[in-house]
């Protein structure tokens, strides 16, 4: 059931109208059994996964929080890490390691592989689940009693699947002292139900063909032996950076508006990230839910920058690398993870060594900020060839068009006016969800209703046609 | 800018005025035909609805019967509806061509009503099928998702409820919802047009400025000089075939010559056919239906066509079929120019064929002595 789909929103009315009726007490058991049954349509089979995992991290919490020896809480958390991770690994890496294995041995794939199908969302729903025990040990959160409460926070529907992976400090307060959406929660949660669905079906669903058009058919066999040029590699990079900025985006928003709608405020993952003008900043704007964990229970936990440079960089290497093989058990997964370290730990440099040298008002000048922003955009644009290519001799290909052309290519004219359009609309502020609804929440009721009665024609007539495309994060 | 925060229940208002909107602009400029005249002239929507809403009528004083030719692009290149004109004779007789390119039965059935009828409503409906044959055709028809391009500008609400219920497709989950969103949203049924314009608005002003004073309701069919005279089959291949023939042209070549038996597509026929002739006949008009040329080359092993709907047609009063051989002597490489369609010379013995059997058949209905 993808969240732009008629179903979805049959279920979220349904579940709104049944939350809004029953008494209070009964509502977070609607919200479990509503949750429950979403995973299911997914498929009902890893149904018994998520119960597992939720029940395992609810007993392991109340054990740290019970037990009073700090060596007794110390394994009890290492056990809540291995099971998380165990879980983790077993579904998504179990073949990754043992194609490395058949690789380096020689071994017959088909003799190994296991072919374990990958249950949605297990991704964000162990981080979650996982940040919850990790909490708890530091005394961050207290461990929940109720085990509904917990299995609530780790399956809340609107954001099981695909994220913001949602900390336990920014779930329980609001729970616990629930109060229904106030009007100005509902005006933001439309406004971010119906950007998220433009961001979406708008702009992501109609550069897909332009994408998969191309990375779809680069392959060692097939493009190595052609020339397209710099034009179409360049426009098929442009238009996977903008999918996936919109895919994802869109999904968020969707997510967090669904949730405000039941009256849960979960912190918004994209800030304009293509506007950073450094890839350290990027991070900040970027998927801020996942970069925020990684921080949080993976750089700071090795030592952050605590313990001198290279210590530092190492730690920030490390973390994109691991960040990077979250995305898929995959190489190129793991590729863009390393170049992502990599720019951060040139950042770091740069920022430490040089940047003290050029001076204030040069850092400060416009020059200065282009170059950094055009640069930190050409290097999240080389990482997403890997992130997107199907192998590295897709990605060396389409490197190699980039930076080394054979030609310039033929014209894209055709497809550019969509890029255009779609950059424009990104670089825009009234594209921000959180923009749009600042700037009209004091607006009359008719001017908001312009509003969104201008996002709806913009739905209805520019939604792609031929879509059937799921968000690209469910798959992680 | 104010903090103060918005007025209850303002989120609510603010979308029922957002609804109010929405439905007043999708009824003003699509609705009420005002979009038509920026949609592209050949696209099937665009195609029918300027002809509907825009094109005169289609039928001149002193007239004294008219002909409606209804199909597909075949019987617009197989029949040049001036051509018939002429040969029918005097006293004149309107002949008007509404092939509609790529549509099928259920558009036929659909677009009948709402086609600009004559005062006294249309003498005869001919209607152009590619075969007798049930059996006969490419596709399940019942699934094709192409006949809402021509229908959706045009449906009204009370038709969703038959045509979502047919409209299966098994390629298309959302089949249902398309129609339902089409007949209801204006704006939803005109996307893809509108879509089409933002991509090249230029080329579609250029479009649209063409046609203006120059709308009319004949497709634009003026014979197609090409023919497929040197194609012939060889074994299990067919040869011969122009330099610049498409692979569909080949595709559709092996089809018809070597292909045995193709979908059913009796059901969808006996629903759609049937209703086209409830519908022609209670319009007074009288329904002839005329097989068009089809097999460019002989079946590699003859069959026996499953007629059965045509012969239910046949049964009906107000209903001619004609004889299925009828056309049958322009069924030969040198009358086609593709695969499917009528070339020149297949198209002016086709217009005389169907010319003779009108005359000596409707002579009464044509307004001539019998």
């Amino acid at each position: 059931m993808n969240f732009h789909s008629f179903e979805f929103f049959a279920f979220l009315l349904l579940v709104l109208g049944l939350h809004h009726v029953l008494p209070r007490p009964h509502r977070r058991w609607l919200l479990l059994a509503a949750s429950y049954w979403f995973y299911g349509a997914w498929d009902w089979r890893f149904l018994g996964l998520i119960l597992l995992s939720t029940t395992l991290d609810w007993w392991l919490a109340l054990r740290i929080e019970d037990e009073r020896t700090p060596a007794l809480r110390r394994r009890w958390i290492v056990l809540s890490v291995v099971a998380n991770l165990g879980i983790l690994g077993v579904f998504k890496y179990t073949d990754f390691f043992l194609a490395g294995f058949c690789a380096l041995t020689g071994a017959d794939p088909n003799d190994w592989l296991l072919h374990i199908v990958l249950p949605p969302g297990i991704s964000f729903f162990t981080f979650q689940s996982m940040s919850y025990t990790i909490d708890v040990y530091r005394g961050h959160v207290l461990a929940r009693r109720s085990f509904a409460d917990f299995a609530l926070f780790v399956a809340f529907f609107p954001q099981l699947v695909a994220g913001p992976i949602v900390k336990a400090n920014e779930f329980f307060p609001g729970y616990d002292s629930w109060q229904p959406p106030r009007d100005r929660d509902l005006q933001r949660a439309v406004t971010l139900v119906l950007v998220g669905l433009v961001q979406k079906t708008v702009f992501a669903d109609n550069l897909a063909p332009i994408v998969d058009a191309w990375f779809g058919t680069a392959s060692a066999e097939g493009l190595m032996h052609t020339s397209p040029g710099f034009l179409p590699a360049l426009t098929a990079v442009v238009a996977f950076g903008l999918q996936i900025f919109f895919d994802f985006a869109g999904y968020s928003n969707l997510a967090i508006g669904a949730a405000l709608l039941f009256g849960y405020h979960f912190p918004i993952n994209f800030r304009r990230p293509y506007l950073a003008a450094n890839v350290a900043e990027f991070w900040h704007r970027w998927h801020i839910s996942l970069s925020t964990w990684l921080r949080e229970y993976l750089y700071i936990p090795l030592g952050g920058n605590r313990h001198g440079p290279f210590r530092t960089q190492r730690n920030l290497m490390l973390t994109m690398l691991l960040g990077g093989l979250w995305h898929g058990a995959s190489m190129n997964f793991v590729a863009w993870g390393f170049l992502h370290g990599l720019y951060l730990a040139v950042h770091r440099q740069w920022r430490a060594r040089v940047v003290p040298r050029l001076g204030e008002r040069l850092v400060a000048s416009a020059p200065y900020r282009l170059a950094s922003w055009l640069l930190t955009l050409a290097a999240v644009g080389v990482a997403w060839v890997f992130f997107r290519a199907r192998s590295f001799a897709d990605a060396r290909f389409v490197l190699g068009e980039l930076l080394a052309p054979q030609s310039l290519g033929a014209s894209v004219l055709s497809t550019a006016w969509l890029l255009v359009i779609a950059g424009a609309l990104l670089f825009a502020r009234w594209l921000d969800a959180g923009t749009l609804e600042e700037r009209f929440h004091d607006a009359s009721p008719f001017r908001r209703g312009l509003v969104f009665a201008g996002l709806l024609f913009v739905l209805v007539l520019f939604a792609a046609t031929d879509a059937t495309g799921a968000f690209l994060y469910f798959q992680f | 800018m104010s903090s103060s925060p918005p007025r209850p229940a303002s989120t609510l208002r603010a979308l029922l005025y957002a609804l109010l909107l929405f439905v007043l602009g999708d009824v003003a400029v699509f609705r009420s035909g005002l979009y038509a005249w920026l949609a592209k002239p050949e696209s099937s929507g665009g195609w029918l609805t300027k002809r509907t809403l825009l094109a005169p009528p289609p039928i001149a004083a002193g007239d004294v019967a008219s002909v409606l030719l209804l199909g597909d692009s075949r019987i617009g290149e197989a029949i040049d509806e001036h051509a018939l004109r002429e040969r029918l004779g005097a006293p004149p007789v309107a002949v008007v061509q509404a092939a509609l390119p790529g549509s099928s039965p259920r558009v036929w059935a659909q677009v009948f009503d709402r086609l600009p009828q004559p005062p006294d409503g249309f003498s005869l409906v001919v209607l152009g099928l590619h075969d007798y044959d049930d059996d006969s055709g490419f596709e399940d028809q019942q699934r094709r998702m192409q006949d809402l391009a021509y229908l959706g500008p045009g449906l009204g609400p009370t038709d969703a409820f038959a045509l979502a219920a047919d409209l299966r497709c098994d390629t298309n989950p959302h089949a249902v919802r398309d129609v339902w969103l089409a007949t209801l949203l204006k704006s939803f049924a005109w996307r893809r047009d509108v879509q089409d314009l933002a991509a090249d608005p230029y080329t579609r002003y250029r479009e649209v400025r063409r046609q203006f004073g120059r709308l009319r309701w004949a497709a634009p069919y003026p014979g197609n000089p090409g023919s497929l005279a040197a194609v012939y089959v060889d074994g299990e291949a067919i040869r011969g075939l122009p330099a610049n023939a498409s692979d569909v042209d080949r595709a559709v070549l092996r089809h018809l010559v070597f292909h045995e038996r193709d979908v059913d597509n009796t059901a969808y026929r006996r629903r759609w056919l049937g209703e086209l002739a409830d519908r022609v006949r209670a319009s007074g008009a009288e329904l002839v239906v005329v097989r068009l040329p089809l097999q460019v080359l002989p079946r590699a092993k003859p069959r026996v066509p499953s007629t059965a709907v045509v012969d239910e047609l046949a049964q009906r009063p107000g209903v001619h079929v004609l004889p299925y051989e009828l056309l049958s002597p322009a069924e030969a490489p040198e009358f086609f120019f593709d695969a499917l369609h009528a070339n020149r010379d297949g198209r002016a013995l086709c217009t005389r064929l169907l010319a003779d059997q009108l005359l000596a058949r409707f002579a009464g209905r044509l307004g001539r002595p019998r």
